[in-house]
């Protein structure tokens, strides 16, 4: 096999490789820092005072009371696994790992952050209204439901980001 | 005529990542299969787990007296005609099944030979349940170094409670998945992300 045959396998190796370190990196940074934090604490009330505060636009009563968010219809508590951390992980690392220009990784990883912690709010939102109106599919939407929707989404993201900052390749011709 | 002229046209990228969650979430979803994979890997779990005289480590669906949802509890004794020391309840759908269902949907979504196909998508599970088992064995560790007596804080015990922290966690399956369908289907062949790689 030549040299010009080996490069793509050598990108796709190291891609998976350094994907996978900082992957796992981040989970020993979630799992052996963050998750004790003040900072992460705060974190958790913020997502619960944002939620209760769209909620309460629409539900009367719906406040947030430090991590919970409590209304006449449901309570729910922001609990560790509720963050968009690990997803907002998962795609750091998949754009950091990828081979693109600096600036167009910035923009990716600041875009899709922002995407995925909107995200999260819907899954919150989503779940404290299941809760109230549809309680019977609670669990299953909480366990199975909103974490597949939140990982096609980050695979999304990530794919629609490789595509925009690989675009130019499209309008190119081969050579045969 | 170049070598590129001669190979099918690699799928493209976009196609690959729907095709596979498609068939993910029909594989994750299917009952039949879902059901029975507790059971089944309890069965081959326990009969691994014998060879460990101590401690005697049992996995079995939850006792309906501890009000569970999981599918797993396990639990640990120092020896096989003792009491439970330690339980610990976790969801090996969650661990074991639900990344073979997307291992195997990758490889499913990716152009290979039938054959290759066959052979890739056994290597995958038996790489996932080691991986799973894995998993499982640093909770053991984990539940050991519990035990009174066992020894003080230092960075292996960090490291086995992050292990066990995080041992239903998805990165670590989604991370692992990656690598096996990488090394088993060499995806630069067959797979076009639209990248400039070099």
């Amino acid at each position: 096999m030549s040299d010009r045959d080996d490069a793509p396998r050598d990108s796709w190796l190291r891609f998976t490789l350094i994907f996978a370190a900082l992957a796992v990196l981040s989970e020993l940074v979630y799992y052996g820092v963050a998750l004790e934090s003040a900072l992460f604490r705060d974190y958790l009330a913020a997502l619960a005072r944002i939620s209760a505060w769209i909620l309460a636009l629409f539900i009367e009563g719906v406040h947030a009371d430090g991590t919970a968010i409590t209304g006449r219809l449901f309570s729910v508590e922001i609990a560790r696994g509720c963050d968009a951390y690990r997803m907002c992980a998962l795609l750091t690392s998949a754009i950091l790992a990828f081979p693109a220009p600096l600036p167009r990784k910035a923009w990716g990883i600041a875009l899709g952050l922002v995407w995925l912690n909107l995200l999260n709010f819907v899954r919150i939102i989503g779940l404290f209204l299941i809760g109230g109106y549809a309680q019977p599919h609670f669990q299953r939407s909480h366990e199975i439901y909103f974490p597949i929707f939140l990982i096609a989404m980050t695979v999304g993201a990530w794919m629609f980001w490789v595509r925009r900052a690989t675009h130019e390749r499209f309008s190119d011709a081969t050579p045969a | 005529m170049s070598a590129s002229a001669t190979r099918p046209r690699p799928k493209p990228g976009f196609w690959f990542a729907a095709h596979a969650i498609a068939l993910t979430l029909l594989i994750g979803f299917w009952p039949t299969p879902r059901a029975a994979y507790p059971a089944l890997f309890h069965a081959h779990a326990n009969a691994l787990l014998r060879y460990l005289e101590s401690p005697y480590v049992r996995l079995a669906p939850p006792s309906p007296e501890s009000g569970r949802t999981t599918d797993t509890e396990m639990t640990g004794a120092p020896r096989a005609d003792a009491a439970p020391e330690w339980r610990s309840w976790f969801s090996v759908g969650r661990i074991g099944y639900w990344p073979s269902a997307a291992l195997v949907a990758m490889l499913l979504a990716t152009p290979l030979a039938p054959l290759r196909r066959a052979i890739a998508v056994a290597l995958g599970l038996a790489l996932v349940d080691a991986f799973t088992l894995a998993r499982i064995a640093l909770e053991i560790a984990y539940a050991s170094s519990q035990r009174p007596g066992a020894p003080a804080d230092g960075p292996a015990r960090l490291l086995l409670e992050v292990g066990s922290e995080s041992l239903t966690a998805t990165i670590p399956s989604a991370a692992f998945v990656l690598v096996c369908w990488v090394v088993i289907a060499s995806p630069w062949r067959t797979i076009d992300l639209g990248a400039r790689w070099r």
